[in-house]
């Protein structure tokens, strides 16, 4: 039984080549990349990518982890700017990127964060260049110990010059 | 403390902190109703050309819940369910309900209720149904490696039955013994397996050769008793709990066939 920490700081690969699947849904584009972790048994990770298609500023890049027989669990993850975060401790953030991460409490827990699927109830504010999506996916292989891949470095910015562009047309109206 | 005052401090802390437009014509509701992650209840505002206006959230719900589970017939349907009891409609993945402006803030509480709802209950369905459907899967693949060719997977007899109503979930031809396999992850294919096996029974009795039916429950304590003893009288169950012994299981439906 691994803690929330030692799966987050577990070597993690993107599968070469990659096996990104498009779970596009009606609302909302969607890819995950199920990643390689020999350290993790039987659990599987997956870096998992949403997009709002009415507003696309507002996306999800995050990592779940699933063992058997276990509900899968959001560990960590970074949002674009979709509106407000109220923090367990009362501190609010009033719109823009934030991290979704584990506190040094939950790090220690087992199974992993998960109060709902959708991860840490504790979030940071992050500077806004984070907007974009190659610096979201830069911090997340960081905080999530994934190695480089310049395959999906290379998607996540076509998809942020997408997500410029539509916003761009979007705003003007 | 009065009424006035129960009125005024419900207003205060009700009352929208900000509404800011995301979009020309498109406004962002920051009220502090959170979801089970901290993340604010996502709640737009697009006037329409009648006067009226529409509540929605633009996806989001929809697109939460992706981040766990496939966005499957059954959970959009439970997600419609759920919307609906609040006159909330799902359309295109977007929770969108029309209200005159008096009735923005019982939308705007309604759509707050629907989008809790979904992460909690919609989820939850879409987890036991994921666990029902990788035991089904995993005993599948168990028995196709123990018997090969012998083993017919969802076999249906398709001159009976061309509409395939009455599969059984697994049929092993073992030295002359034809033995229907009953794979049991829930109360539902319990019901499911006892009347298939009601179905074909008096034809396999009237037909030559020896006929077994094993059932392989995935924990034959969660169905009720009565469940239970109907599933024992109609099929021979090799162990209650398929996973404590998988291989042992396996090996007694072939002592039990001959």
């Amino acid at each position: 039984m691994r803690t929330t920490g030692e799966l987050l700081a577990m070597a993690k690969w993107i599968r070469d080549p990659p096996k990104r699947k498009n779970v596009s849904h009606s609302g909302h584009s969607g890819w995950d990349y199920p990643l390689d972790a020999p350290e993790a048994g039987e659990g599987r990770f997956v870096v998992f990518l949403r997009i709002n298609d009415r507003l696309m500023e507002s996306f999800t890049l995050g990592l779940r982890y699933q063992e058997p027989k276990m509900e899968p669990a959001v560990l960590i993850r970074v949002n674009g700017g979709h509106g407000m975060h109220g923090n367990p401790d009362g501190t609010v953030i009033e719109d823009g990127p934030h991290l979704h991460a584990p506190t040094d409490e939950e790090l220690l827990e087992f199974p992993p964060v998960s109060a709902w699927a959708g991860g840490p109830k504790m979030a940071i504010a992050l500077e806004p260049k984070y907007r974009n999506l190659e610096f979201a996916w830069q911090l997340l292989s960081l905080r999530c110990s994934i190695a480089p891949s310049e395959t999906v470095a290379k998607f996540m910015s076509e998809r942020s010059a997408k997500i410029d562009q539509v916003t761009v047309e979007d705003l003007l109206g | 403390m009065n009424a006035a005052d129960i009125i005024a401090a419900l207003g205060n802390r009700l009352g929208v902190v900000d509404a800011k437009a995301v979009r020309p014509g498109v406004y962002q509701l920051a009220i502090p109703a959170w979801m089970a992650d901290r993340d604010a209840a996502a709640i737009y505002v697009r006037p329409l050309p009648d006067g009226r206006l529409r509540v929605s959230d633009l996806g989001q719900t929809c697109m939460r819940l992706s981040y766990t589970q496939k966005l499957e017939d059954a959970e959009l349907e439970a997600l419609d369910r759920v919307a609906g009891n609040h006159g909330i409609s799902l359309a295109d993945g977007e929770l969108a309900v029309d209200v005159p402006p008096s009735e923005l803030l019982a939308a705007t509480l309604g759509l707050v209720q629907v989008e809790s709802a979904a992460e909690a209950s919609i989820r939850a369905n879409a987890m036991r149904r994921a666990t029902s459907e990788s035991f089904t899967t995993a005993v599948r693949a168990i028995l196709v490696e123990k018997f090969n060719g012998a083993c017919r997977l969802d076999y249906v007899d398709e001159a009976d039955d061309p509409n395939q109503h009455w599969p059984i979930d697994a049929l092993i031809d073992i030295r002359g013994t034809s033995v229907g396999i009953a794979i049991i992850p829930s109360a539902l294919e319990a019901e499911r397996a006892i009347g298939t096996k009601l179905h074909f029974e008096p034809k396999m009795k009237a037909a030559s050769g020896r006929h077994r039916w094993v059932a392989l429950p995935r924990n034959l304590g969660e169905l009720t008793e009565r469940l239970q003893g109907k599933v024992m009288s109609e099929y021979w169950v090799p162990t209650r709990v398929f996973d404590e012994d998988r291989a042992k299981a396996v090996a007694k439906i072939e002592e039990f066939a001959v």
